[in-house]
C-alpha cells in the first residue's frame, strides 16, 4: 500500500514541479548560487588550511647551544632532548657547518662570510617532533621545555608568523561558519517561499484531499520532496559550478597558487566534505518543508 | 419521524442512529452564532433534507459533521464517534467513510473525469489498476463513462455534479452529504441529480442535503428539518 502511495506522491511531485517549471528553476538557481557561496568558501578554507598543515609538519625547532659547552655537556642536552617523547630525532650541528650552510643559503653573497675573525655562529640541534606533536600548540610547549634546559642558549621554531597564519585561519572558520548559517537560512527562505506558492495554487486540490480523507502526511509529502529535490538539488548545482570554476582556477592560477603555497597542489572539496554539502541541501530542503508546513495545517 | 431531542445522554455506540447532535452550538469569530442549541437524530440510511435561506446554518451543520469545523458547545456523534473531540488520525478515517457534494462541485480543471474520482481512492494507497477500474465504475453508476477522459470544463454542470457525486460515491461511504447540490443547475437537471440520490439511498446509504430549494424534499419525497437563523425551526 505505501509503495502505490509513494508513486502517487512521485506523480504528484513532478506534476507539482512541471506545473510552476519557472519558480522551481528560479528557487533551485537561487538555492545553488548561495550554496555555491558557501562552498568555495569552505573550498578556500581547506585549502589554506592544507597549507598550514604542510607548514607545520616542516616546523622543526632549533636549539642554540651555549658556546664553550665541552662534549659531554652537549651530550647530555642532546640526550634529554632525545628522551622525550615528543622527539623524533635530534641532529647536531656544529658553528663550522651551520656557517658552510650559512654560506651554501647566501649564494654569491657568500664571500662576506670570509671577513669574519671568527665563527658567530654558536653550536646548535635541530629537533624533529613526531607526527602527533607537528602543530603549534605542541611545538611551543615543547620549545618552552626545551628551552629551560641548562646549556641552552636559545630556542627558535618560527611560530611568530604561524600563530598569525593559524590565527587568520581561525578566523576564515568562524567566518565561514556564520556565513554560512547566514547562507543555509536565505536557502530556507527561498525554498520555503517557492513551496508557499505551490501551496497556494494547489489551494483547492488540498482542500479536496482533505475532505476526502487525505492524511495531513499524504498532503504534504509531495511538498516534503519537492523542497527535498531542491535542497540537493541546489547542493549538486554549486558543487558542479564549483566543480568548473576550480578547473577553471587550476589551469590559469595552478603556477602562481604553487608559488604561494610551496608546493600544494590546490585540492577540491574532499569527498566527506562533498557529502556534507549535499547533505546540508537535503537539510535545508526538510527544515523548508517543515517550516513551511506549520503554515499551512488544518485548522480545526 | 422525530429529529429534535433533548436531555439525551451521549452515547457514542453504534446504534440506529448514524449522526447525534446534541445541543450543537457553533460560534464563529467575532461571536457570529451560526448555529444555536441544536439537536438532531438521522436514522442509518435515512434521506434527510436541511432546508432554509441563505445564512440559516445549513453548510454549517454539514462542515461540523464532516469535522472541518469544531462544535463550539454541544456534543456531536457520527457513526459512533464523538466527532466534538475526535483525534487527526479518526478523523481521516470519518472522512473516508463520509462522502460529500458542494454546490460549485470541487473538481480539479487540470484534471480529467476520471483523475479527479481517483483522487478518493489514490489516498487509500490503492494499486492504479484497482483506482483506474473502480473511478471509471463509479462514473459509470452516474453515466458518464464515455466521458472519463474530459476536463471538468468541458462538462455541463449537471455532469459535473454528477463527476463530483462519482467521487463521492467511489468509496462506498456511510453518509452522503450534499450542500445546495443543485444550486448551480436547472429545474430538469436538478431533477437527475436528485433521481441519482434516490438511487444512492436506495442502495443503503444515509444522505443529508442541505437546499433552499423548497421543491426537492416534495420531489423525493423526503423528510426534512428547516433552519433559521441556526435554530432549528421546524422538524420532519
Amino acid at each position: 500500500m505505501w509503495a502505490y502511495k509513494l508513486l502517487y506522491h512521485l506523480k504528484t511531485t513532478v506534476q507539482n514541479i512541471r506545473e510552476h517549471r519557472a519558480t522551481v528553476l528560479m528557487s533551485l538557481a537561487a538555492v545553488g548560487f548561495t550554496l555555491l557561496l558557501l562552498a568555495s568558501y569552505l573550498l578556500l578554507l581547506t585549502n589554506l588550511q592544507a597549507i598550514g598543515e604542510r607548514l607545520g609538519k616542516e616546523l622543526q625547532i632549533m636549539l642554540y647551544l651555549e658556546t664553550g659547552l665541552s662534549g659531554k655537556e652537549r651530550a647530555r642536552v642532546q640526550d634529554a632532548v632525545t628522551a622525550r617523547e615528543e622527539v623524533e630525532g635530534v641532529e647536531y650541528c656544529s658553528p663550522q657547518e651551520a656557517l658552510r650552510s650559512l654560506g651554501e643559503a647566501m649564494g654569491e653573497a657568500a664571500h662576506v662570510l670570509k671577513g669574519l675573525e671568527e665563527n658567530p655562529l654558536p653550536p646548535s640541534l635541530e629537533v624533529r617532533l613526531k607526527k602527533p606533536y607537528r602543530n603549534l600548540e605542541a611545538i611551543e610547549e615543547v620549545a618552552r621545555v626545551l628551552s629551560e634546559l641548562k646549556g641552552v642558549a636559545d630556542v627558535e621554531y618560527g611560530g611568530g608568523w604561524m600563530k598569525r597564519f593559524f590565527a587568520f585561519v581561525r578566523v576564515l572558520r568562524w567566518l565561514a561558519l556564520s556565513l554560512g548559517l547566514l547562507l543555509l537560512f536565505a536557502s530556507v527562505i527561498v525554498i520555503s517561499s517557492t513551496l508557499t506558492l505551490g501551496f497556494y495554487s494547489r489551494k483547492e486540490e488540498i482542500e479536496i484531499l482533505r475532505l476526502v480523507g487525505a492524511t495531513e502526511w499524504y498532503i504534504r509529502f509531495p511538498f516534503f520532496l519537492e523542497s527535498l529535490l531542491q535542497g540537493i538539488g541546489g547542493a549538486v548545482l554549486a558543487l558542479g559550478l564549483l566543480w568548473i570554476l576550480f578547473q577553471g582556477f587550476r589551469v590559469n592560477m595552478g603556477t602562481s597558487w604553487s608559488l604561494f603555497a610551496g608546493w600544494i597542489q590546490p585540492h577540491f572539496l574532499s569527498t566527506p566534505m562533498t557529502i556534507t554539502l549535499i547533505f546540508l541541501g537535503a537539510m535545508v530542503g526538510v527544515i523548508s518543508s517543515l517550516l513551511t508546513f506549520s503554515r499551512f495545517s488544518e485548522e480545526r | 419521524m422525530p429529529h429534535e431531542i433533548s436531555n439525551m445522554a451521549v452515547s457514542t455506540e453504534v446504534n440506529s442512529k448514524i449522526i447525534q447532535l446534541f445541543n450543537v452550538t457553533k460560534t464563529y469569530s467575532g461571536g457570529v452564532a451560526a448555529l444555536e442549541d441544536v439537536s438532531v437524530q438521522v436514522e442509518r440510511g435515512e434521506f434527510l433534507f436541511i432546508s432554509g435561506s441563505s445564512g440559516a446554518g445549513k453548510t454549517t451543520l454539514l462542515k461540523i459533521i464532516l469535522g472541518v469545523e469544531r462544535v463550539t458547545q454541544g456534543q456531536l456523534v457520527v457513526n459512533g464517534r464523538n466527532v466534538t473531540r475526535i483525534p487527526r488520525r479518526e478523523l481521516t478515517q470519518l472522512r473516508k467513510e463520509t462522502g460529500f457534494v458542494f454546490q460549485d462541485f470541487k473538481l480539479l480543471e487540470n484534471r480529467s473525469a476520471l483523475e479527479n474520482v481517483a483522487l478518493a481512492l489514490q489516498i487509500r494507497g490503492l494499486p492504479p489498476g484497482e483506482v483506474r477500474q473502480r473511478a471509471y465504475h463509479a462514473l459509470r453508476a452516474v453515466g458518464l463513462a464515455d466521458k472519463r477522459d474530459q476536463n471538468p470544463l468541458c462538462l455541463s454542470g449537471g455532469e459535473q455534479q454528477r463527476v463530483a457525486i462519482a467521487r463521492a460515491l467511489v468509496n462506498n461511504p456511510l453518509i452522503l452529504l450534499a450542500d445546495e447540490p443543485t444550486g448551480n443547475l436547472d429545474a430538469g437537471l436538478s431533477r437527475e441529480i436528485m433521481d441519482q440520490f434516490l438511487e444512492i439511498h436506495e442502495r443503503g446509504t444515509t444522505l443529508l442535503v442541505a437546499t433552499h430549494n423548497e421543491s426537492l424534499p416534495a420531489y423525493c419525497g423526503k423528510s426534512r428539518i428547516v433552519l433559521d437563523q441556526g435554530r432549528l425551526a421546524k422538524d420532519g
